[in-house]
């Protein structure tokens, strides 16, 4: 893959065998040489990282990637999770029309109601974001080894590579950039919100410690889930969000 | 010159607004008064110009009022996000530091975590860790005293 099979304005860096693509692009950052739209990508990851010391099963043939965005203020650079959950849900829906894509808060993507992709995201040097995204192109891990079922956009009948997928990705993603960039997060909420797993259905949310039931009641300014537990809303910043009528329509 | 009353409708009609709008803080200025409400840990205070006695609102809570004061402490590192703090890298590890430990400039003190976002709080100079006012998995807002660097 050549930089020219990516829209204007990605950059691509494409690696071999990386430890993480995130810590790739920390370093590149961290030297002083980020620059917007960067994207690093690695044919495979030997140490692949999710939440909170999880690993992320990194096989060849499946997507793994981080992308550099300029962030001059960390208050509001998660909401960057967002605008790539978004252009996620919305550049599979265009790959394989037949399978129904959603975000799970706060920017993982599901297809039929199984995990199909996920977001990890850290600031980096002065100003920059990385946005560590990973797609089941073509293989999902096994339901025991996770904590949500996954799927690969193989088993959905998708015939084409991570190339592709990231080709189509950066598509969708940099208008939506654009779109926050200029008019804030409001816009975004709301399409955010129109793709949304589970809305005002009952949820629970695992954290660090002990789990909360309630309604997903939907997203405060900032991006956190609001969680109605009997009409008290409560606020919450970090957690993993599991559906306990599933499957997810 | 008499001190002027609390507005006690006003402050009242602003913390309801807080709420329903689900906002951090709101302020309210008419040129002469200026009161701002923030939600959890920050007192609420009426500002007065310059010209006019500085009256302080009571504050709202006395946990509150000590937040306060170790957020304009000079070693006081303060929280750059809304968000949850974690004291160790992952529920498996040792903390990044312990009380009455020497740290250098740059090193991590504690991540926090907003929508999966993780951002590592490095202290801003070398000192000792004499106070960690935060405990592991609490939200946090921002602006927050986070620990106490001396």
């Amino acid at each position: 893959m050549t930089a020219s099979d990516l829209p204007a304005p990605f950059r691509l860096m494409a690696r071999d065998r990386v430890g993480s693509t995130n810590d790739e692009a920390r370093r590149l950052a961290e030297l002083g040489q980020a620059a917007d739209f960067v994207v690093v990508t690695a044919r495979e990851q030997t140490n692949g990282r999710g939440r909170r010391g999880r690993t992320w099963d990194s096989p060849a043939g499946n997507l793994h990637c981080s992308l550099l965005l300029a962030a001059p203020r960390l208050d509001v650079a998660a909401q960057l999770g967002f605008v790539a959950a978004v252009a996620v849900v919305d550049a599979l829906s265009a790959l394989v029309p037949a399978a129904a894509f959603r975000a799970k808060w706060p920017n993982d993507v599901l297809a039929e109601g199984r995990k199909v992709a996920g977001m990890l995201l850290e600031p980096a040097g002065e100003g920059w974001l990385v946005l560590g995204l990973g797609i089941d192109v073509a293989a999902a891990p096994p339901d025991e080894q996770v904590l949500h079922p996954a799927t690969a956009l193989t088993e959905l009948g998708y015939g084409g590579s991570a190339e592709l997928v990231l080709a189509a990705f950066c598509r969708a993603f940099a208008p939506w950039v654009e779109r926050w960039r200029r008019d804030g997060f409001a816009p975004l909420r709301n399409a955010w919100l129109e793709r949304a797993a589970g809305l005002g259905k009952p949820i629970e949310v695992r954290l660090e410690r002990g789990t909360e039931t309630g309604l997903f009641a939907g997203l405060d300014q900032d991006g956190a889930l609001v969680l109605d537990q009997g009409g008290t809303h409560r606020r919450i910043m970090a957690g993993d969000v599991h559906f306990p009528a599933a499957p997810i329509a | 010159m008499s001190t002027p009353p609390i507005q006690a409708e006003l402050v009242r009609t602003l913390a309801e607004l807080l709420d329903e709008t689900n906002l951090t803080e709101i302020e309210y200025d008419t040129g002469s008064l200026r009161i701002r409400v923030a939600r959890q840990g920050v007192p609420v205070a009426a500002h007065l110009p310059a010209a006019m006695p500085a009256v302080a609102a009571p504050p709202v809570s006395q946990p509150a009022a000590v937040a306060h004061d170790d957020a304009s402490h000079p070693g006081a590192v303060t929280s750059p996000m809304v968000g949850v703090a974690y004291l160790s890298p992952d529920p498996a590890s040792p903390k990044f530091v312990e009380i009455g430990q020497a740290v250098s400039e740059g090193q991590t003190l504690m991540l926090i975590e907003a929508m999966k976002t993780f951002n590592p709080i490095r202290a801003p100079r070398g000192g000792k860790v004499v106070r960690i006012l935060v405990t592991d998995s609490q939200p946090v807002e921002f602006g927050e005293p986070l620990v106490i660097i001396e």
